[in-house]
């Protein structure tokens, strides 16, 4: 799978993207995410995995922590599908434009 | 080029674009519908066609496109939800090979003295996760991400 399907996979999940918002508010180990969030450990190391492998966060290891930060690299491949998204679409539109002035001609033109 | 009205993320799971027409609705609307007409303008990135566009339209139809370059074929299927003539059409869309990727776009008509504006929203996930997605604290915690991917896109589009 691409790093960008990654992206989006670890990011189509409600709570790996509150965990994201979190850390985009600054750095946090995995007990302070389990207070924050209500949730087991287990279950926020399971989905901190899902989020190291897609770039999206990096963990250090401070003593006998592992303080998880947000890569901002991994929200710029989403950013650059985003652009691409949007050229694709302000190509189709452009044609369309065109579609659309061949179609009002016929339906303005002289009848056969 | 012509610019667009506005290509925005005004959620975390949502794309919205908006786009004005110098054409009254009822040509654009026969643009999004009929498939000879498709084949024209929805053609994609570069050097891209649209040699597959099979179009069953009525709620519950569905649709299948396929684009294709020298190199690279890609297939969607779409299924439609919703349809009133000349106003809206909902639909799902799932690219083949990418069943996470799938979503639903809303495409809205407006015709204002000859000049149509359509809005396409197109939103990534289901229902149950958009309700889980809006806890209270969600919101203002993506804040900050999304401020990054808004500045990005404001960069290269500028």
């Amino acid at each position: 799978m691409e790093l960008l399907d990654r992206t989006i996979v670890a990011l189509a999940d409600p709570t790996r993207r509150r965990i994201v918002g979190r850390l985009a508010r600054g750095t946090a180990t995995v007990s302070e995410l389990v207070r924050c969030f209500d949730l087991t450990q287990p279950t926020i190391s399971s989905h901190l995995k899902v989020l190291e492998r897609s770039g999206l966060i990096s963990r250090s290891r401070v003593a006998q922590t592992r303080p998880c930060k947000l890569e901002p690299e991994g929200l710029h491949a989403l950013g650059y599908w985003l652009g691409e998204l949007r050229s694709v679409y302000e190509e189709n539109y452009a044609r369309l434009d065109q579609v659309l002035e061949r179609l009002k001609n016929q339906t303005e033109g002289p009848k056969p | 080029m012509k610019p667009m009205d506005e290509f925005s993320t005004p959620t975390p799971t949502t794309i919205r674009i908006v786009r004005s027409f110098d054409a009254p609705i009822a040509l654009v609307w026969r643009a999004h519908i009929e498939p000879e007409l498709i084949k024209q303008w929805m053609t994609g990135p570069p050097d891209h066609s649209l040699p597959v566009c099979e179009i069953d339209f009525r709620v519950g139809g569905k649709a299948r496109y396929v684009w294709k370059n020298p190199q690279f074929e890609m297939g969607m299927t779409a299924e439609f939800l919703e349809i009133v003539e000349n106003k809206r059409i909902v639909h799902t869309e799932v690219f083949d090979g990418w069943p996470e990727g799938s979503s639903t776009v809303t495409t809205s008509f407006v015709e204002t003295q000859g000049r149509t504006k359509i809005t396409i929203e197109i939103e990534y996930l289901n229902q149950e996760a958009r309700d889980q997605a809006m806890q209270p604290g969600f919101e203002e915690g993506y804040a900050a991400s999304y401020e990054t991917l808004d500045r990005l896109l404001a960069n290269r589009r500028s």
